[in-house]
């Protein structure tokens, strides 16, 4: 039989059996052998595999020193010659969820596999799904016995370089990634049968989930829009002529501002749209069709709005990750209400 | 609290489905949404103002869920 496979496996301080948050300042250290769910894991992972080290660091710590933290616990495990690393489950708690998904990156970065566990809440899973297995778990370690075979099964998996199944068979997040596989069955008629489903009022499964986009609360209106500090914000892609920054066509993961205090409109030349999902030739020949400067400037002088805020804010709204396009406009939304801005006029393509 | 939005765009239903509030629909083209290229320089500057003057009044209107409307409605024209 071929060598077993060596495991390093992480926990926190809590279940390292250091202590609860009282010892959350627990710097890292490695123990020989399993630990804690450690103890359960490895009879899971059988004669095949071996936790041969047990890395521990307390939340607080790890999370409040991140770099040294990661570079300890890269060192300690050094010694252990492992193969794999499995951190958690740490179900819904953000810290230890953040560390083991921190540290399995970092593990990767190395050239090794890892594989972690945790609750779909958690916000290490944004952290590492779309790089690293997390196996998804219930709230807490109530569902630990749920959690432990499936992390086993994954560990075990990537150990010995076999294939991973789908998400959904495996019980991991998915990683965004699609893999072609065939089937029996041709789309249009799985098509007609989902629908045929679908109208009998019969359980079916999509092939494709469409992520939600959510709901934000609508703001209360401008109580005067005449004394309003107001911006221009795009998602048209629309930037200062070459490009500077560098923003994306397409996928964007930028956003930037650039300044409008001088000008009366956006001169052709000086700006272009960057934008690869359609047509801007129309918007190079005058910007001022997408962001319009010149027709707000005249509504400014006018009195109907107070100032126009001396910047313009752009990303690309273009086959983008939804939650990418989240986290920028919290973004822009912070710093233009840090500039006092009171209403935003976007204009999307 | 946030800070009011009106998104000016010809794609509506795309507006509606990300859930934007205060969605105002223009008569210019998706890929330039207060351009109008078939009109002299000085008029397109006329109706892009008057557009945007529209729009605008969306932003002190208070509205409960994603809501959509047109110059004709907000200037009663």
């Amino acid at each position: 039989m071929a060598d077993k496979i060596r495991i390093v496996h992480y926990i926190n301080q809590f279940f390292g059996g250091i202590g609860g948050e009282d010892k959350a300042d627990t710097p890292p250290s490695c123990r020989p052998g399993p630990a804690g769910p450690g103890t359960a894991l490895a009879k899971l992972l059988g004669a095949e595999a071996e936790i041969v080290g047990t890395l521990i660091c307390g939340d607080n710590y790890f999370v409040e020193h991140q770099a040294e933290a990661v570079d300890r616990l890269l060192a300690l495990a050094e010694g252990a010659r492992a193969d794999v690393l499995v951190a958690g489950p740490a179900f819904s708690s953000g810290r230890y969820g953040t560390a083991c998904a921190t540290l399995a990156l970092a593990w990767q970065k190395q050239g090794q596999p890892a594989v972690t566990a945790m609750n779909v809440n958690n916000p290490g899973v944004e952290l590492c799904r779309s790089e690293c297995y997390v196996v998804a778990t219930g709230q807490t370690a109530a569902s630990m016995g749920e959690a432990l075979p499936r992390l086993a099964a994954l560990a075990l998996k990537v150990g010995r370089g076999a294939e991973i199944g789908s998400a959904d068979d495996e019980g991991y997040f998915p990683r965004g990634m699609r893999r072609n596989v065939r089937v029996p069955v041709g789309a249009a008629e799985r098509a007609v049968e989902m629908l045929l489903a679908k109208l009998h009022g019969r359980s079916y499964r999509t092939e494709l989930a469409i992520e939600g986009f959510g709901t934000v609360a609508p703001p209360p209106p401008v109580p005067d829009l005449s004394r309003a500090l107001v911006a221009l914000v795009t998602e048209s892609g629309l930037v200062p002529s070459g490009n500077p920054d560098r923003l994306e066509t397409w996928n964007a993961s930028k956003w930037f501002r650039y300044p409008i205090a001088e000008r009366t409109g956006l001169e052709r030349g000086e700006f272009e749209a960057w934008h690869g999902g359609c047509d801007t030739a129309g918007t190079n020949d005058d910007p001022d069709r997408t962001v319009p400067l010149d027709a707000a400037r005249i509504l400014e002088k006018e009195g109907i709005i107070g100032r126009l805020h001396d910047h313009y804010y752009v990303t690309t709204g273009n086959m983008a990750n939804i939650k990418t396009m989240a986290r920028i406009g919290g973004e822009m939304a912070t710093d233009l209400a840090r500039q006092g801005v009171e209403a935003v006029i976007l204009t999307a393509t | 609290m946030g800070i009011p939005v009106v998104l000016i765009t010809a794609l509506i239903s795309i507006a509606e489905r990300v859930g934007a509030n205060r969605i105002f629909r223009t008569e210019g083209r998706f890929h330039h949404p207060l351009g109008d290229p078939t009109l002299a320089r000085e008029a397109e500057l006329r109706w892009r103002t008057d557009l945007l003057r529209a729009a605008i009044r969306m932003l002190t209107e208070p509205v409960e869920k994603p809501t959509v409307k047109d110059l004709a409605e907000l200037t009663g024209r």
